[in-house]
C-alpha cells in the first residue's frame, strides 16, 4: 500500500483504502446481498470475529446525521442472519469515518465514539485521518494480531554483545570467550588470561 | 491442586484450553490459581516472600499445599507433570517427562532447563525463572502498572531489561565485577610475592658481590665455642637450630638466632622498664601510708617501755616483799624460842623483868610477826597494785602491737592489689608478702638478662662476620641459587604483567557493558516498538492522535526506561503516563505494555496470565482490551481472570472457540468456606457456522 499523504483523502480514498485493509487482514466483503451495504459509502465485511461495516461521509454533519440509520441497518442484518443465541450477534462494528475536519463537532464526534450501545462504534475524521496508515492504524483494532507481532530476533541478548562491544573498542574474541565461559560457569578471568599470547 | 492457599481441599482444574476465563468474587480463589501455576514451575512466589508457610491453606487437613501441572512442549515434545508440595518445614519436587523422571534438585534443574534454560546460568535459576515469569507470562495485578508509574529508573531497567533478554547481560556484569574483585586481590598477592622475590634477589646478588670482592682467609669458628653458644642461647629461651658451623645453613641459623635475640633483648628491656615503674609506685604507695601509723608506733614504743619499767618495779617489790616474810619468820621463831626459856632472870643481861609482859609481847611477835621489825606499812597492796598495773599494760601492748601488726598487713595488702595485675603480667607472683622486694629481684635479674642477651648478640655477630670472610667454598653454590632466583622472579614478573592485561580487558569490558546493556534494550524495545503501538491502538479510542513509545536512555552509564505517550504532533517529548492519562487509562497501557513484552518477546511459555487486567477500565477502553486478549489467544494460550460475571460472561463470548478444534473454559469459583471454592467449569462452544453473512447466511 502506497502512502498517499500527499493527496488529500476522499470519501471514496477513505472507502477503497478500509477495503484494502479488511480484506487484505482475512476480511471477506459481503457484497451484493444487502442493497445498503453494497454502495460506495457503505460496505459490509465479515471475519470469524466480527461483522464490520463501514461507511464514509463526505462532511462531519453527514455522519452526525447518519450514523444512525447505518446502525439501524447493521443492527438488521446482524439480527437477521445470526442467531439470537450465537455469540457473533454481539460482534457488530461500524466504522465511521469523514475526510472533513471536525473542529467544531468535537464533542459530537466523542459522544457517538463512546455509544456503546447496540454496535461498537469507531469513528475517525479528518483530525485523525491524514493518510491511509492512519486508516490502517485506525481499524487496527478489528484486524487479526498474528500479522502484526514480531518476535523478537533469536539472537540472545549475550550473543550481541560481541559486535556492541566492539564499538567501544573491545575485540570481538574477547567478549566472545566471556560469553562462553559465563554460559558454561567458567571461570572469567582466566578464561581472558588464557587469551594472553604465551611468550 | 490442594492445601494451596484457598484451595484447602483437593480441585483438579481443566486448563487444556486456548483460553481460560476464571471468573469468582475476591478472596475466592482466582490469583491462588495463578499463583499455584507460578509456585509449581518455580518454587517462588516473590510478591508473598520467601516463607513457603503462607502458601499452606490454613484449613489444610494434611498440613501440607501441593500442585500438580501439566504442561505441553511445543511441537511434538510432549507433555511433562510438575508436582510440587511443601509442609512448611521441606519442599518436594519431582518432574515426570517423556525421557525420565526427576526428584529434588534434578528436577528443578530439569525444569529450567525445559522452560527457561537461560536461567541456568544465574546464580539461583529458580529465582531467575519466577522473575522471567513474573516479568512476561503472569500479570499479576497492579504490579505492571509499578513500571509505568512509580519505580525508579534503575527498577524499571532491571524490570524491562528482564523482559527483554538483557537482564542476562546484568548478570555477566555482576559476575565479571565480582571475578575481577577477587582477580585483583590474588593478583596483588603474586606481586607481594613477587617484590619479596626482588628482595631476595637484591640481597642475594650483594651478598655475591660482598664474598667475591672479601678475603678468603677467615678463621673457621670453633666447635665448642659454636656449641656453647647455642646452649646459652637455649638458656635464654631461643630455639636450637642444629647445624654445623661450617654448613651451608650456618649464617641463616644466625641470622635467625640473632633475630631471636633481638626480640627477646627487646621483650626484655620492656619488661624491665615496666618493672621500674613498679618499683617506683611502690615505693610512692609506702610512703603515702607511712606517716599515719607513726603516733601509733610511738605510743605503742612508750607503752613497751612503762611495761618494762613496771615489770622491774614489780621484782623489787616481791623481793622486799620475800625478805618481809623471812625476817617476819625469823621474829616468830625467835619469839617461840624465848617464851619457851623465859625465866627469872634475862638469859643476856642476867636482870630481872617482868615476865608475864614479856610473854605477852613475845606471843604478840609470835603470832604476828609481820607488825613487828622494819617492815613498811601496806607493802602488800602496793605489790598487788604494781601487779594490776603490770596486767593493764601488757594488755594495751599487746592491743597496740596487733593494731600495727594489722596496719602493716593491710598496707602490704594496699601495695601489692595495687600492682597485682602488672606484676602478674610480668611474670611475678603476686603472692610474695613483700612486693617491693619481688620487685627489686625481678629487675635485677632482668639487667642480667639484658647483659647476656647482648653479650650473646655479639658473639653470634662474631660468627656472622667469620662466616662472610670464610664463605668463598659456597659461592658458586650461591651464584647457582641467584640464578634460579632470577629465573623464578622473571616468571613472576611475566605472570603479574599477564594477569594485569586480564585485569584490565576485564575492566574495559565492565565500563563498556552498562552501555552495551542500554544498546541491547533499546535495540529490542525497537524491535517490539510496532507492536506495542499496534496492541495500544487497539485500545485507545483515539489511536490516531496518541503514540506510545518506550524511551531507553543511559544516562551517566544508568539506563533510564520509561513508556511514554506522545501527543498529537510529531516530535514532542512524550510524556509520562500519570500527566496525561486516566487511571484507567493508565491501567489499560500497563496490560498493552504486558502483552507487547509477552508477545514480542519470547517469554519461557506461550501463555499469558493476566489476573484481574480489566479493573477501572471505562466501557471503550475494556472492550477494546477484551478484543486486544482474543486477538492475542491466535498466538498465545490466554488466561484471564474477573471479578465481575458480567465481564466473565462478555470474556467466555468473545474468547469463544474460533472453530471446531479449539476450546474455551469458563471457571466460576462460586461461594468459599473452608474447604475452599465452590468450582463449576464450564466449556465455551464455537459459533456453528464461523461466517454468517458469506454465503447463505442463517438459512
Amino acid at each position: 500500500m502506497t502512502d498517499e499523504s500527499s493527496a488529500p483523502l476522499t470519501p471514496s480514498g477513505l472507502m477503497a483504502a478500509s477495503t484494502a485493509i479488511l480484506v487484505g487482514s482475512g476480511y471477506q466483503q459481503i457484497a451484493g446481498r444487502f442493497s445498503n451495504w453494497d454502495g460506495p459509502t457503505s460496505r459490509l465485511f465479515e471475519d470469524p470475529c466480527n461483522i464490520v461495516g463501514v461507511g464514509v461521509f463526505d462532511t462531519c454533519d453527514d455522519l452526525l446525521r447518519g450514523w444512525t440509520t447505518l446502525q439501524e441497518s447493521l443492527v438488521g442484518v446482524i439480527s437477521r442472519e445470526v442467531g439470537e443465541g450465537e455469540a457473533k450477534a454481539s460482534d457488530g462494528y461500524l466504522v465511521l469515518l469523514t475526510p472533513a475536519l471536525a473542529a467544531s463537532h468535537e464533542e459530537q464526534v466523542e459522544t457517538v465514539r463512546y455509544d456503546t450501545t447496540r454496535l461498537r462504534k469507531l469513528v475517525a475524521t479528518g483530525q485523525d485521518l491524514r493518510s491511509v496508515v492512519d486508516v490502517e492504524r485506525y481499524l487496527r483494532g478489528l484486524l487479526p494480531l498474528r500479522q502484526e507481532h514480531a518476535e523478537l530476533s533469536a539472537e540472545s541478548a549475550l550473543d550481541m554483545l560481541p559486535a556492541l562491544l566492539c564499538k567501544e573498542g573491545i575485540p570481538a574474541d574477547t567478549t566472545g570467550e566471556l560469553v562462553r565461559a559465563f554460559r558454561a560457569q567458567a571461570p572469567l578471568l582466566e578464561r581472558l588470561h588464557e587469551l594472553e599470547p604465551q611468550e | 491442586m490442594s492445601g494451596f492457599r484457598g484451595f484447602a481441599t483437593r480441585q483438579q482444574i481443566d486448563l487444556d484450553a486456548d483460553a481460560i476465563v476464571v471468573v469468582g468474587s475476591n478472596g475466592h480463589g482466582k490469583t491462588s490459581l495463578f499463583d499455584a501455576i507460578l509456585w509449581a514451575l518455580s518454587g517462588r512466589i516473590p510478591r508473598l516472600g520467601a516463607t513457603e508457610k503462607v502458601f499452606i491453606s490454613l484449613y489444610s487437613a494434611s498440613g501440607e499445599a501441593r500442585v500438580e501441572l501439566s504442561l505441553r512442549l511445543p511441537g511434538e515434545g510432549g507433555q511433562i507433570a510438575i508436582t510440587r508440595s511443601c509442609d512448611g518445614e521441606q519442599s518436594k519436587v519431582s518432574l515426570v517427562t517423556p525421557d525420565g523422571q526427576y526428584q529434588g534438585a534434578s528436577a528443578e534443574a530439569r525444569i529450567v532447563e525445559l522452560v527457561w534454560p537461560d536461567a541456568a546460568a544465574s546464580t539461583d535459576a529458580s529465582d531467575a525463572l519466577a522473575s522471567v515469569l513474573t516479568r512476561s507470562v503472569y500479570l499479576q495485578q497492579d504490579l505492571v502498572r509499578h513500571f509505568v508509574e512509580a519505580a525508579s529508573d534503575q527498577e524499571r531497567f532491571a524490570a524491562v531489561s528482564a523482559l527483554l533478554g538483557a537482564g542476562r547481560v546484568i548478570d555477566l556484569q555482576a559476575d565479571l565485577e565480582r571475578a575481577k574483585k577477587a582477580w585483583t586481590t590474588a593478583t596483588n598477592t603474586r606481586l607481594a610475592e613477587l617484590e619479596a622475590s626482588r628482595e631476595r634477589l637484591e640481597n642475594l646478588d650483594r651478598r655475591v658481590a660482598e664474598i667475591s670482592g672479601g678475603s678468603s682467609q677467615a678463621e673457621a669458628i670453633p666447635v665448642e665455642a659454636w656449641t656453647g653458644w647455642w646452649k646459652e642461647l637455649d638458656a635464654v629461651g631461643v630455639p636450637t637450630i642444629e647445624v654445623e658451623p661450617a654448613s651451608r645453613e650456618a649464617a641463616a641459623a644466625i641470622h635467625k638466632a640473632i633475630i631471636w635475640l633481638e626480640v627477646l633483648r627487646r621483650s626484655a628491656s620492656r619488661r624491665a622498664e615496666a618493672l621500674e615503674v613498679i618499683r617506683q609506685d611502690v615505693e610512692s604507695l609506702l610512703r603515702q601510708h607511712a606517716p599515719d601509723t607513726e603516733p601509733i608506733r610511738a605510743r605503742f614504743a612508750e607503752s613497751v617501755k612503762r611495761l618494762e619499767a613496771l615489770k622491774i618495779e614489780v621484782r623489787e617489790e616481791q623481793s622486799h616483799q620475800a625478805d618481809r616474810v623471812q625476817k617476819a619468820e625469823q621474829l616468830k621463831a625467835m619469839a617461840d624460842l624465848a617464851i619457851q626459856n623465859l625465866g627469872a632472870k634475862c638469859p643476856v643481861c642476867n636482870q630481872t623483868y617482868d615476865r608475864w609482859a614479856t610473854r605477852r609481847r613475845l606471843q604478840k611477835v609470835a603470832q604476828h610477826p609481820m607488825d613487828f621489825g622494819e617492815v613498811q606499812p601496806g607493802t602488800d597492796s602496793r605489790l598487788t597494785l604494781l601487779t594490776n598495773q603490770l596486767a593493764d599494760q601488757e594488755k594495751a601492748v599487746s592491743s597496740m602491737q596487733a593494731l600495727l601488726t594489722g596496719i602493716d598487713a593491710t598496707e602490704q595488702q594496699v601495695v601489692r592489689q595495687a600492682i597485682e595485675a602488672r606484676l602478674h603480667d610480668l611474670g611475678v607472683e603476686a603472692s610474695e608478702d613483700d612486693a617491693a622486694t619481688a620487685v627489686a629481684r625481678r629487675l635485677s635479674d632482668g639487667q642480667a638478662l639484658l647483659l647476656k642477651i647482648g653479650e650473646l648478640q655479639r658473639t653470634g655477630e662474631s660468627f656472622a662476620a667469620r662466616l662472610v670472610q670464610g664463605s668463598a667454598a659456597g659461592l658458586d653454590e650461591l651464584r647457582r641459587d641467584v640464578e634460579i632466583l632470577r629465573k623464578e622472579v622473571v616468571q613472576r614478573e611475566r605472570e603479574v604483567t599477564g594477569r594485569n592485561r586480564a585485569g584490565e580487558r576485564a575492566q574495559a569490558v565492565i565500563e563498556g557493558l552498562p552501555k552495551a546493556t542500554s544498546a541491547v534494550v533499546e535495540q529490542r524495545l525497537t524491535e517490539i516498538a510496532p507492536l506495542l503501538q499496534s496492541i495500544y491502538s487497539r485500545v485507545d479510542p483515539q489511536p490516531a492522535s496518541r503514540a506510545v513509545a518506550f524511551l531507553s536512555r543511559v544516562v551517566r552509564g544508568q539506563g533510564r526506561p520509561s513508556a511514554g505517550v506522545r501527543g498529537p504532533v510529531g516530535g514532542e517529548e512524550p510524556e509520562t503516563p500519570h500527566v496525561v492519562l486516566s487511571s484507567g487509562q493508565r491501567n489499560a497501557l500497563a496490560v498493552c505494555v504486558f502483552l507487547a513484552s509477552n508477545i514480542g518477546c519470547k517469554p519461557p511459555l506461550s501463555v499469558a496470565l493476566l489476573d484481574d487486567p480489566l479493573q477501572s477500565l471505562d466501557e471503550v477502553n475494556l472492550l477494546g482490551l477484551v478484543d486486544l486478549v482474543r486477538r492475542a489467544k491466535a498466538v498465545r494460550q490466554i488466561c484471564i481472570s474477573t471479578r465481575d460475571e458480567r465481564l466473565g460472561a462478555l470474556l467466555a463470548r468473545k474468547l469463544r472457540p474460533s472453530g471446531p478444534t479449539g476450546r474455551t473454559v469458563l471457571i466460576e469459583l462460586g461461594s468459599w468456606s473452608r474447604n475452599g471454592p465452590v468450582l463449576r467449569q464450564t466449556s465455551s462452544q464455537s459459533d456453528p457456522v464461523r461466517l454468517r453473512l458469506v454465503g447463505s447466511g442463517r438459512g
